[in-house]
């Protein structure tokens, strides 16, 4: 009989001084999480930095499906006597859910990336159990009580935290630092107000518009050659109570994560077209189109985004000839041709967006049937002289974009800068056979309320101008 | 103890540090404590030794086999342990033996290696099956 050790310790206090019921977890004899959590209140907070170790057995199910739960419970009570094995009078071992293990270093010496490493080694190895050989996989979290700053119930999300990022990234263990912390609980407060700023949206008793989260700017977009306004960029903004404003880089990516992108994109949708529907003509005689984005998850939707483009046209009264769907070139991975011709052929237009920052990108030009091309500022910022400081060839970046004009010229399809802000990248630009500009030069994004305005003005100027 | 045979093979990597002479001292401590310890748990079976891979099969009530399966799997005398098969037999391939020894494959097909040329049916087979995998993964 092997002598007592620190698990056996623990399970033995918190029967003595009835602190847990059952501390021994019936499967593994290990620590319940309960008692867990009791054992780790038992060792000296104040001790500068000890360790917790979180293991969890990867897709542990398929076990417990292919083999029977008889074989998936031998294969816990192994693993478990694996890891006891390995710590002995180092750690504490504790099932800290089904198929989870926790182990708590009370000694700040203790060798913890080889403690994780040989954990994860051991369980990985194969098991035989109830006649079946079992092969599993592994990941591993650590954190330190100096982290997660000596609470233990930080102590254990922190770790976990630091398992979650070994499993999205699929490599072995993560040791777990504070700025994961601050990200996991960024995107969880995140993902709480998206939810519920959507519930509160799909309501529709948005009575006071100081209550909207969610908005619209526009930013607009000029033809070269006469200089009037022939479109407008709608880029969505979220304004939150208390956050302020959150940056699409932050809730886009989650949103998309979420599932959640397909809602607020229909949103976006309508509200654009609901805008553009109302704008008055320009000196042309023709009223502006509006640019949204479309995200690639949208694109995977099919023919359900088909419906919700075709929804907000028909609801909003907006002409399909006045509205273009923006998509990177990125949102190509999956075969989108059937969905982005589709579009032309609800007489939608479709630009190519951030033109030459994604992959394959002249390819998708011969596939897809596109009407514009939308060059990325990046590459308008590398016609500055300054640009020379970062190793960026400026002269070089003038014949890329003349390549580009060119390309749009033979296509017959437009071609937009985006990002001018200056007069003499806009000369540059329209030497190049560049048909459209966007960027500061001719105006920030702004609100709905401030392009009626713009336009307004537009339309005045050219009365006047008639009446002279 | 359950009333059912098992037959248990795998693969792995030597881990073993040394020249030939260490590893192979300590391949002979292996077979020696295996033998003894395999004898007490009326386990059998053969353990292949060559250019860096061990294969060992073993025969034996399922409980027991499992459980030395875990003393085996979590020694540092080797890693990247494989299972290669693990299923009931009818009977014993390696009866007489508790831990048959072979560490030149060539051997096996030589005449004066006639006690694992003669074994009856799967064990040599088995065998055979091995020294085929091992050496593919030599060639790799």
């Amino acid at each position: 009989m092997p002598a007592e050790d620190l698990t056996d310790a623990a399970i033995r206090q918190c029967q003595d001084e009835q602190l847990i019921a059952a501390p021994a977890d019936e499967l593994t004899g290990v620590l319940t999480r309960a008692a867990f959590k009791q054992a780790l209140t038992l060792y000296d907070e104040t001790t500068s930095c000890q360790y917790l170790i979180v293991v969890d057995l990867d897709y542990f199910q398929r076990v417990n499906d292919g083999f029977g739960h008889d074989t998936g419970d031998r294969v816990l009570q192994l693993a478990a006597k694996r890891i006891r094995r390995l710590v002995g009078n180092a750690g504490v071992v504790g099932r800290s859910s089904g198929d989870e293990f926790a182990v708590f270093f009370p000694d700040p010496d203790a060798d913890i990336s080889a403690y994780a490493e040989s954990i994860q080694d051991k369980l990985a190895r194969p098991y035989t159990a109830e006649g079946n050989a079992v092969a599993i996989t592994v990941s591993a979290g650590v954190a330190t009580t100096a982290e997660a700053r000596a609470n233990y119930d930080d102590l254990i999300q922190a770790a976990h935290i630091a398992l979650h990022e070994a499993e999205t990234k699929r490599n072995k263990g993560v040791v777990f630092d504070p700025a994961m912390l601050d990200r996991a609980k960024f995107t969880t407060a995140l993902e709480q107000d998206l939810r519920a700023t959507l519930a509160y949206e799909r309501t529709q008793i948005r009575q006071a518009a100081a209550l909207e989260q969610f908005s619209l700017r526009f930013q607009p977009i000029l033809r070269n050659d006469r200089r009037d306004i022939t479109a407008f960029e709608a880029l969505l903004r979220w304004e939150h109570p208390e956050r302020g404003h959150v940056s699409p880089a932050d809730f886009v990516p989650l949103a998309e994560e979420l599932g959640l992108i397909n809602q607020i994109g229909a949103w976006v949708l309508h509200t654009a077209c609901n805008h553009a529907a109302g704008w008055q003509p320009n000196a042309a005689g023709n009223a502006p189109s509006v640019c949204v984005n479309v995200s690639p998850y949208q694109l995977r939707e099919g023919n359900a985004f088909l419906a919700t483009v075709r929804d907000a046209l028909a609801a909003s009264g907006l002409p399909a000839n006045r509205l273009t769907i923006e998509v990177t070139e990125n949102a190509f991975v999956h075969d989108s041709s059937g969905i982005l011709t589709g579009l032309r052929e609800m007489g939608v237009s479709l630009a190519i967006d951030d033109f030459g920052t994604g992959y394959s990108s002249l390819s998708h030009i011969l596939r897809f049937p596109f009407t514009t091309i939308k060059i990325d500022k990046y590459f308008i910022h590398a016609l500055r002289p300054e640009a020379e400081e970062d190793g960026i060839n400026s002269g070089s970046a003038a014949w890329l974009v003349r390549a580009i004009g060119a390309l749009g010229a033979g296509l017959g399809i437009a071609t937009v800068a985006e990002g001018v802000e200056t007069s003499t990248e806009l000369s540059i630009v329209e030497a190049a056979g560049i048909t459209h500009t966007q960027g500061f030069l001719y105006g920030r994004p702004m609100t709905a309320d401030n392009v009626t305005e713009r336009l307004a003005a537009l339309s005045e100027d050219i009365t006047t101008a008639a009446t002279h | 103890m359950t009333d059912s045979l098992y037959s248990l093979a795998y693969f792995s990597c030597n881990a073993i540090e040394g020249d030939d002479e260490t590893i192979q001292a300590e391949v002979n401590r292996i077979l020696e404590v295996a033998r003894e310890k395999n004898a007490a748990l009326n386990i059998t079976g053969a353990l292949l030794f060559t250019q860096g891979y061990f294969a060992q099969i073993l025969e034996g009530d399922r409980d027991e086999l499992e459980e030395l399966f875990e003393v085996i799997g979590e020694d540092d005398r080797h890693s990247d342990v494989v299972v290669i098969h693990y299923h009931k037999i009818d009977e014993r391939s390696f009866g007489h033996w508790s831990m048959k020894y072979a560490h030149d494959p060539d051997l096996l097909t030589r005449e004066n290696d006639a006690p694992v040329a003669s074994e009856p049916g799967f064990g040599t087979h088995f065998l055979s099956v091995l020294r085929d995998y091992i050496a593919r993964n030599e060639a790799i």
